[in-house]
């Protein structure tokens, strides 16, 4: 189970870096298209999709990490079973919301799954909208993990008690 | 009634750790739901085009040029410019410490990137020459501030996509507070470094200094790249951000030559960490904003401004107070998504120039990076010298108390930050 | 449409993307809240937002097919990315003489057919229920032209419309990419050569007084069309009298919009030329000679040459 999580999570994370770089060298390929006077009209496209890929699946790989920016005051107060029963709480709030990203955001793809690219027409929108459900789940999937982590973590208090 | 819940809910995730980014998108689609017939999808919609605005590029963009400055010892090269300019006077390593902060500002559009890259290498070495630990870390983070008031400038960016505002009359604009804030930074630290005795480091030295000044001249050179292109129009914003990480490449990778092509890969992971953070936050952000817009929020602000007889100057004042409050628990890139455009309208209506807005916005929000308990430079500081966010904080207070002072300066007198943009643009006035 | 909170009245809300109150599209919104309101005894309200639900048209037309929105101003450009490449046919250049002709057009045969074309190619999710317009489009760059063959080499700002990239690449311009946030700039520092847009848009944010932007060719080359949409399927769920007043409210907002739309027209360019524009005639048969064939390839591409026939009829 962990090695297909850690498995996800690396191919995430390529996904998240090439994206990152496709849009660098999309806008770049603007800038210069532009002085030699070659109109390259997907670039505008093809650079806000990227960029709008490369943060979903960063925003979902950093839920692995456990990197998002929160308030640890409370946590940092309490030891033992309620910090972790107070973790549990957290990741399943994250968790909810990462699964409505996965039901929405179904949803968006499919209402928007012909729309085009205005550049490109061969390309539809769905693929583009894929994005949300996509980090949903790989959120949910790596929350999930957290979750064993720490009901193993209280099971163990538990047992040394 | 439901618009308190919402507000309670808000404050009760955030109190028990949910991350910001999650609790603003649980409270959005909590929101929604609650209106009966507007479709819940809604929420998701507008995270997708929260992030799909042409301005929003350059975040990633800067953030990655500062990260390859960084892995190219940039900051290093920086400093050594900043001690051999300033080590001779009381004081040398905390004048040099604000000093290459203004420099680096110049570099990079981000404060965060400052506080961990100076950071790492000042405050060990403001220690062993005898600073208190509050000293060196307070220094450190007040003074990286200034990185997101000195363009280039991430805040700016987001600041001038939601409010249609040139991003280069904002990146001008931003230069004389910028340097005020530096500049008055080191007064208080002359005034301290006398009371406390602090070091000098050794004599002034020319061929020193002149010798710094050439190894860290490509570095000095960015913000001119940066910000003459623009100003130039050789390249629009976000296109200056991509140029500028080719540009930091290039120099680190055939000048200073301390970039190799097997770097980047890290390099690029720890772009997308940082930005994809803050940008995550700022596409559920947006999904807020859409409730808050469904409430018309912007319209109720609008006629408690116009109805009452709270003139220009209150109304600045509450903004300031207001974007200090928000700063002490929220990121400044979320925080100007939900509440720029509702104070907007009002700005106009009372004659603030969206530029002169934008910088007061900016200063506040960037205060909002040394306030306890959630601000990131505070923080970031705090762990290099591995001392208490309290003992930080008050560390940092003289600092940032000159900071708002200037803050306020700046919102009161538009000219300050008026003057340069009008004399370069006269055409946006 | 949604029961508020106060009394079951039904509450429509309508949206563009113009952040600006001082525009026609708030005119037109606004006298459709009035209209409807007053129709209906108040038993409907409207809220108008101005920019509040996005500035971006393929937001608004993606809240609008989900139900979030019951009534947006699009432009066509942006149905054709939801796949309704007929739609384009109204981005044509040159297709309409002027005013008089896109009404008639518009508000006649052509118009009802567009609207069923693209109601039947949406599954009725986007009815169109007036034309709305944003004004006629000039050419606008560093230096005048007055033969199409004077743009040759210039590079021009275009919208992301393959019709209109397609004439300027065949005058001989360049296509580029620059947002319209950033084209103020772009025309000061010379990033572009030139632009092309109506009195009204390029006034307000003062191209006009740009360095790249003060020779004004009036190209009359696009007598521009906007949608006014709502979903058609959530308009069927309104009674039969419910759905008459919106009818009727749109068409009054309609009249407003196109109003206010041509005052706005005549007093933009009056300013433009107070403010040191400088405003010149082209040898517009010879521009309309390069539209023709693009007009006649993308009909033939579409299957749309008696509807291309009929509009040129109706001269
Ligand atoms: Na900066
Ligand atoms: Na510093």
């Amino acid at each position: 189970m962990k090695k297909v999580i850690e498995g996800v999570y690396s191919v995430q994370l390529a996904a998240g870096i090439v994206c990152l770089a496709v849009f660098l060298i999309a806008v770049l390929i603007q800038i210069f298209s532009r002085y030699l006077r070659i109109p390259i009209p997907w670039t505008d496209d093809l650079a806000v999709y990227s960029f709008t890929w490369s943060v979903f699946m960063g925003a979902a790989a950093m839920v692995h990490g456990k990197r998002h920016f929160a308030f640890t005051s409370l946590g940092d107060t309490l030891t033992g079973i309620p910090k972790h029963i107070l973790a549990i709480l957290i990741f399943s709030a994250m968790g909810a919301f990462a699964l409505l990203m996965v039901v929405h955001g179904m949803e968006a793809a499919r209402a928007f799954w012909n729309h085009q690219w205005i550049s490109l027409p061969q390309v539809k929108m769905g693929y583009t909208w894929l994005c949300i459900p996509i980090a949903g789940a790989t959120m949910c999937l790596y929350l999930v993990s957290h979750i064993v982590d720490e009901i193993n973590a209280i099971r163990n208090l538990v047992a040394d008690q | 009634m439901i618009e308190i819940a919402l507000v309670i809910l808000f404050v009760g995730l955030i109190a028990i750790g949910v991350p910001i980014a999650f609790s603003l998108g649980i409270v959005a689609y909590t929101g929604i739901a609650l209106i009966p017939a507007l479709p819940r999808v809604v929420v998701f919609v507008r995270m997708f085009h929260g992030l799909n605005s042409f301005v929003l590029l350059a975040v990633p963009l800067f953030i990655l040029a500062a990260n390859i400055m960084n892995q190219g010892k940039i900051s290093q090269k920086l400093i050594n410019f900043s001690l051999s300019l300033v080590g001779h006077i009381r004081g040398g390593l905390a004048h040099a410490n604000i000093l290459v902060s203004m420099f680096f500002a110049g570099v990079s559009g981000s404060s965060q990137a400052d506080t961990a890259g100076v950071g790492k290498i000042l405050i060990p070495s403001m220690e062993e020459s005898g600073y208190d630990k509050e000293t060196a870390v307070g220094v450190t983070a007040a003074s990286s501030t200034i990185g997101s008031i000195i363009p280039p400038s991430i805040v700016m960016v987001v600041y001038a996509g939601i409010s249609n505002t040139p991003v280069s009359a904002l990146f001008l604009a931003g230069i004389v507070p910028g340097v005020l804030v530096g500049l008055s930074m080191m007064a208080v630290v002359y005034a301290v470094a006398l009371r406390k005795n602090f070091p000098k480091v050794d004599a002034i030295d020319f061929r020193k200094i002149w010798q710094h000044f050439k190894e860290s001249l490509p570095a000095l050179l960015t913000p001119v790249i940066i910000v003459g292109g623009i100003v130039t129009g050789f390249y629009t914003a976000t296109e200056a951000a991509a140029f500028a990480c080719l540009y930091a490449l290039i120099i680190g990778l055939f000048v200073y030559k301390t970039i190799r092509l097997r770097d980047l890969p890290t390099i690029l992971i720890d772009t997308l960490k940082l930005s994809s953070l803050s940008l995550f936050a700022l596409a559920t952000a947006s999904a807020l904003g859409q409730l808050m817009a469904h409430y018309q929020i912007s319209r109720i602000i609008f006629d408690f401004f116009s109805g009452s007889a709270l003139g220009t100057g209150a109304f600045v004042g509450i903004i300031v107070l207001f974007f200090l409050f928000i700063g002490t628990f929220m990121d400044g890139i979320p925080a100007m998504i939900l509440f720029v455009p509702v104070i907007l309208p009002s700005a106009r209506a009372l004659g603030i120039d969206p530029v002169h807005l934008g910088i007061i916005v900016t200063m506040t929000l960037s205060m909002g990076l040394v306030t306890p308990p959630y601000g990131l430079c505070l923080l970031i500081a705090a762990s290099i010298s591995n001392i208490t966010i309290e003992r930080a904080f008050r560390g940092t207070l003289p600092y940032f108390m000159v900071a708002v002072a200037t803050l306020l300066l700046v919102a009161f007198f538009p000219d300050i930050v008026l003057t340069i943009p009008r004399l370069l643009m006269p055409s946006l006035f | 449409a949604r029961e508020s909170a106060t009394g079951g009245a039904i509450n429509l809300v309508v949206a563009h993307n113009q952040t600006s109150t001082d525009n026609p599209y708030q005119f037109g919104m606004v006298e459709f809240k009035n209209v409807l309101e007053r129709l209906s005894g108040g038993s409907m309200t409207v809220t108008v937002h101005a920019g509040t639900l996005g500035t971006n048209e393929s937001e608004l037309i993606e809240q609008l097919q989900l139900g979030a929105v019951d009534l947006v101003v699009a432009s066509p450009g942006f149905m054709t990315r939801i796949g309704v490449p007929e739609v384009n046919i109204l981005a044509l250049l040159y297709l309409f003489d002027d005013f008089e002709h896109w009404e008639r057009a518009v508000d006649g045969d052509f118009g009802r057919e567009m609207r069923d074309i693209i109601a039947q190619r949406t599954n009725n999710d986007f009815m169109i229920m007036g034309y709305w317009s944003a004004g006629v489009r000039h050419f606008y760059g560093s230096r005048p032209i007055v033969e199409p063959t004077d743009a040759r080499g210039l590079r021009i700002r275009l919208q992301d419309s393959p019709v209109q990239q397609a004439f300027w690449s065949q005058v001989g311009a360049i296509p580029a990419q620059v947002g319209w946030g950033e084209l103020y700039q772009a025309l000061q520092q010379g990033t572009v050569d030139a632009a092309e847009n109506d009195f009204t848009n390029f006034s307000l944010q003062d191209h006009h007084r740009t360095r790249n932007g003060r020779f004004i060719s009036e190209t009359y080359h696009d007598f521009t069309t906007r949608l006014l949409l709502a979903n058609g399927n959530r308009l069927n769920r309104f009674t039969p009298q419910q759905q008459q007043w919106i009818q009727e409210a749109a068409e009054a907002a309609t009249a407003k919009e196109r109003e206010v739309t041509y005052r706005m027209l005549d007093e933009s360019r009056s300013r433009v030329i107070a403010e040191g524009g400088t405003v010149n005639q082209v040898n517009l048969p010879a521009f309309r000679q390069i539209a023709l064939p693009i007009q006649d390839q993308f009909a033939r591409d579409n299957n749309m040459t008696q509807l291309l026939e009929a509009v040129r009829a109706t001269r």
